[in-house]
């Protein structure tokens, strides 16, 4: 486990250190988000770099471990020789830059982060009984990607044999499984808590994020990190080991750095290139995670457009662009090349006469939207049904004032998200109410974070952190 | 003055939206503990038994179950030896010169699509491996 603990290890520093030798940093006002960044970096290109060496004729072996080692220990390496070169002043050092000062807490400040550790704890706790009970996760975690996992692993260089049961989803993209076969190599076992870690490492890293994109220095965030926690439904699929948890993540991060350049605009500080590039890198990352990410990827770019266009500078975009690339490029290598199958539930291919009748005949609505209703309703486990069409009423509320402009934001790329999925299910082959049952929690998961955080964001005075970055930068 | 009341009601919702994560988050906890074993912990490691009278690599058969294939049960076991036996693909058919007929799937009056093979290992979980007679 050591070796798997230093495989996640090798990429999330060389990337961190990356970031901040790049000055890529220097729009993230915030400890926490540029930590949950890093982590989320570190483990998606190192999927890529994984990919990649798979295509090149490598299998994932011992010979592999040592090229990715020293790949990622010479990109650590290459940054911090960077970063000790500049003068001891520039605020492009990590402890001075990406400063989050925690000022005096008050006795409520210490009651609402307790409570806010007590709730943690338990999700914890979950996730270790969940995983007790299932350690290799719920169906879809070893009927696909683990299993896929496996083969990257077992298999030396006959690992494409994966795609030859179109049951498991051949056409699923890899950012899970290679970094879970990667992980096994670094430990030189096939160790069912690798997964759960490379799970429980994105959820950790979404909690953070959103606690961080809400200034960890109001109470507000611990609370908005509370109410993501209290979903069960949530907390359940970081156990199940599937690939929502990480796609959650990648939308969410993507949304919370495109905001940062938001902000970085509005106050015409430094950042907003470095923030666009990473918003496309995280978007592109989304993208090799699910299918689904190509709507992230969507409405991310529309998103930039009109940022870019609004601010009169639309070659700014050509940053986002850059960010993205690597991944979109693997996925187009895959989708095209490896794996050029429809996913099971778009097999029928879409004529003008077939979407007109699915998208604009009552019959698949009239199935589709009580189901849709009901599942929505019921999200979140015993206790927290409900929170989905609460959470989304209260972020509408909040987008309808003078400081919900972020939220507004964040709700038009859910909903683009959401139509997204809308139109699958008008649209499948599949039997609908048997789709809907095993997918719609799932992917409500995919959005349960950003719709947490556009629920509780607001864009009022700058904090003390952002006043102390406004000042570096 | 006027934003006291407004801070007081804040700070209500945000202690009631506390006290009710803690209850939620007690009740995931709850619902954790009293989830039922998980099946595929049992059976992978029966079908992790069958690797040592199996090819290393390659296309492996494996009999689905002679009635109601599609049930979940059924379609769990097949995924299972899929999962435990990968980098080997295993498809749900007969053909391939090794044959997977795992407890319970081969009709038990005597199952014509086994004609060809012969039984070569079998198992304390009831699984089975079987290999064509010519290849």
């Amino acid at each position: 486990m050591i070796g798997a603990v230093a495989g996640l290890l090798f990429p999330v520093v060389a990337v961190g250190f990356a970031i901040v030798a790049l000055r890529l940093h220097v729009g993230i006002r915030s400890r926490a988000v540029f930590a949950a960044v890093a982590v989320g970096l570190g483990l998606g290109l190192s999927s890529l770099t994984t990919t990649w060496l798979l295509a090149l004729g490598m299998g994932i072996g011992r010979p592999f471990v040592i090229v990715d080692a020293f790949l990622w220990t010479f990109v650590g390496a290459i940054a911090w020789w960077h970063l000790r070169g500049l003068p001891a002043a520039a605020e492009a050092r990590v402890v001075a830059i990406v400063a989050e000062a925690p000022g005096r807490l008050t006795p409520t400040d210490w009651l609402v982060r307790g409570l806010f550790a007590v709730i943690a704890v338990m999700a914890v706790v979950s996730v270790i009984v969940a995983y007790m009970a299932a350690p290799h996760g719920e169906w879809d975690a070893w009927a696909v990607w683990n299993q896929k996992a496996r083969f990257f692993y077992r298999g030396d260089t006959g690992w494409p044999a994966l795609l030859a049961n179109d049951w498991s989803n051949p056409g699923h993209p890899w950012l899970v499984p290679t970094t879970v076969a990667r992980l096994w190599a670094y430990a030189g076992a096939e160790l069912t808590i690798v997964p759960a870690t490379v799970a429980m490492v994105f959820g950790a890293a979404i909690v953070t994020a959103v606690i961080g994109a809400l200034d960890a220095s109001r109470p507000r965030a611990w609370i908005g990190g509370s109410v993501l926690l209290a979903a069960g439904t949530f907390v359940q699929q970081v156990a199940s080991q599937q690939a929502d948890v990480p796609f959650a993540f990648y939308l969410l991060s993507a949304l919370v750095v495109l905001r940062e350049a938001t902000i970085a605009i509005g106050r015409k500080e430094g950042g907003m290139a470095g923030s666009l590039l990473l918003a496309g890198v995280l978007a592109g990352l989304a993208a090799w995670t699910k299918n689904e990410g190509l709507l992230v990827v969507l409405a991310a770019a529309a998103l930039v457009a009109w940022l870019t266009l609004r601010q009169a500078r639309p070659s700014r975009a050509v940053w986002w662009m850059v960010g993205a690339a690597p991944a979109l490029v693997t996925l187009a290598w895959f989708k095209l090349v490896m794996a050029p199958v429809a996913p099971g539930y778009l097999t029928e291919a879409p004529t003008i006469a077939l979407l007109l009748e699915r998208f604009l005949g009552p019959e698949r609505h009239a199935v589709v939207d009580p189901l849709l209703w009901q599942y929505a309703r019921a999200w979140g486990g015993p206790l927290a049904s409900g929170v989905v069409p609460l959470g989304l009423a209260v972020a509408a509320l909040v987008a309808t004032t003078r400081v919900g402009r972020s939220t507004r934001t964040i709700l038009g790329v859910v909903g683009v998200m959401f139509a997204g999925y809308y139109g699958i299910y008008l649209l499948t082959s599949m039997e609908i109410e048997w789709l809907v049952m095993t997918t719609f929690d799932r992917l409500l998961v995919q959005i349960w974070p950003a719709l947490v955080l556009a629920a509780f964001l607001t864009d009022d005075e700058p904090t003390p952190a952002s006043a102390t970055t406004a000042g570096a930068a | 003055m006027s934003s006291v009341p407004a801070d007081r009601w804040r700070a209500a919702l945000g202690a009631v939206l506390l006290a009710w994560s803690l209850l939620a988050a007690v009740s995931t906890v709850r619902d954790g503990l009293t989830r039922g074993p998980d099946p595929i912990a049992e059976l992978e490691p029966e079908f992790l038994a069958l690797v040592f009278d199996l090819p290393a690599s390659g296309l492996v058969g494996y009999l689905e179950a002679y009635s109601d294939a599609g049930a979940d049960a059924a379609v769990r076991m097949y995924f299972a030896a899929q999962y435990a036996l990968a980098p080997r693909v295993v498809v749900a058919r007969v053909g391939p010169e090794f044959l997977i007929v795992a407890q319970g799937t081969e009709r038990p009056s005597g199952d014509s699509r086994l004609d060809g093979y012969h039984q070569v290992a079998a198992f304390p979980s009831g699984h089975r491996v079987y290999r064509r007679l010519v290849p």
